[in-house]
């Protein structure tokens, strides 16, 4: 299932940049991504109502898994920083790109609009990457390392593209995390991306 | 964002709620697995649609990846720490 995931994210990117869709599918990506969006979250929620001692779990002896937000957030930007020596930015610029958190078409237009077009685009690649790396890390971490640590590479993303495949591989408690995780992140990009520009 | 948390919310009280029907697992596993996949697939469009994603990447591609890299490395590393000494606590 890792493997389809993967290569159907990247059929959809390459038919997409070398024009073999149909233009009216290119046009409703948005919309058949936000419809597959409701009706997956709406499966997830069936199983987190379903598995009862999943959320006792998670009140009972896991409440520490709410802090993982702040977790991601802190590393992320360690992350961050530690990448501008690596690169040709400022540790700024750097920062400010790696606060998107996966979110890549919000944190590229904030950046565009308040800096320049070139770290737009950089912000765009690097949140991209973080969510496709994400789709492919979830299940490697979910079963190596833990449930709660295989939602942190999604970032925001984990509240939406990438809470499906966290529940798939880290089970209910994970994913309840996985939605707070996400909405919290989500939250902190318009938030924090500017503090750095 | 609020629509998200609305059609979790409606799916968590059918969860609750829903008497067991045969072959219903069955059946949302089927669709779990195929909105899943169209969901990456039309992600993949958004992302793919730009005109200028190839010229992105050849500029941009090595600082982005090098960026996205080290924020995934690093988050995974300070939250594994911070489960591990909760775990270690609440022994």
């Amino acid at each position: 299932m890792i493997f389809l995931m993967v290569i159907f994210t990247l059929l959809g990117i390459f038919t997409a940049q070398f024009g073999v869709l149909p233009d009216n599918l290119v046009e409703q990506s948005g919309s058949i991504t936000e419809y597959s969006l409701y009706l997956l979250l709406l499966i997830v929620g069936y199983d987190i109502g379903r598995d009862k001692d999943a959320v006792i779990r998670l009140i009972t002896k896991d409440k520490f898994a709410f802090l993982v937000p702040f977790g991601t957030v802190i590393g992320t930007l360690i992350g961050g920083l530690i990448a501008s020596l690596f690169i040709n930015l400022s540790a700024n610029d750097s920062l400010a790109v790696s606060a998107g958190f996966g979110w890549y078409s919000l944190s590229a237009v904030i950046i565009t609009k308040m800096k320049s077009a070139d770290l737009g685009s950089i912000a765009f690649l690097a949140n991209v990457f973080r969510e496709l790396l994400s789709i492919l890390l979830i299940p490697i971490i979910a079963k190596r390392v833990g449930p709660y640590v295989s939602i942190v590479p999604g970032g925001a993303t984990t509240m939406d593209t990438t809470l499906p495949i966290i529940e798939k591989y880290a089970g209910e408690s994970a994913a309840i995390v996985a939605f707070a995780h996400g909405f919290i992140l989500s939250a902190l990009v318009p938030v924090i991306v500017p503090i750095f520009l | 964002m609020v629509k998200y948390l609305i059609f979790l919310s409606i799916g968590i009280l059918f969860g609750i709620f829903a008497p067991e029907i045969n072959g219903v697992k069955k059946i949302k596993n089927i669709l779990m697995s195929i909105s899943v996949l169209c969901l990456l697939f039309f992600m993949g469009v958004g992302i793919g649609k730009d005109p200028d994603l190839k010229s992105k990447i050849a500029n941009f591609g090595l600082n982005a990846l090098v960026i996205s890299s080290f924020s995934i490395l690093f988050s995974i590393i300070v939250v594994f720490i911070m489960v591990r000494a909760f775990r270690r606590h609440s022994k």
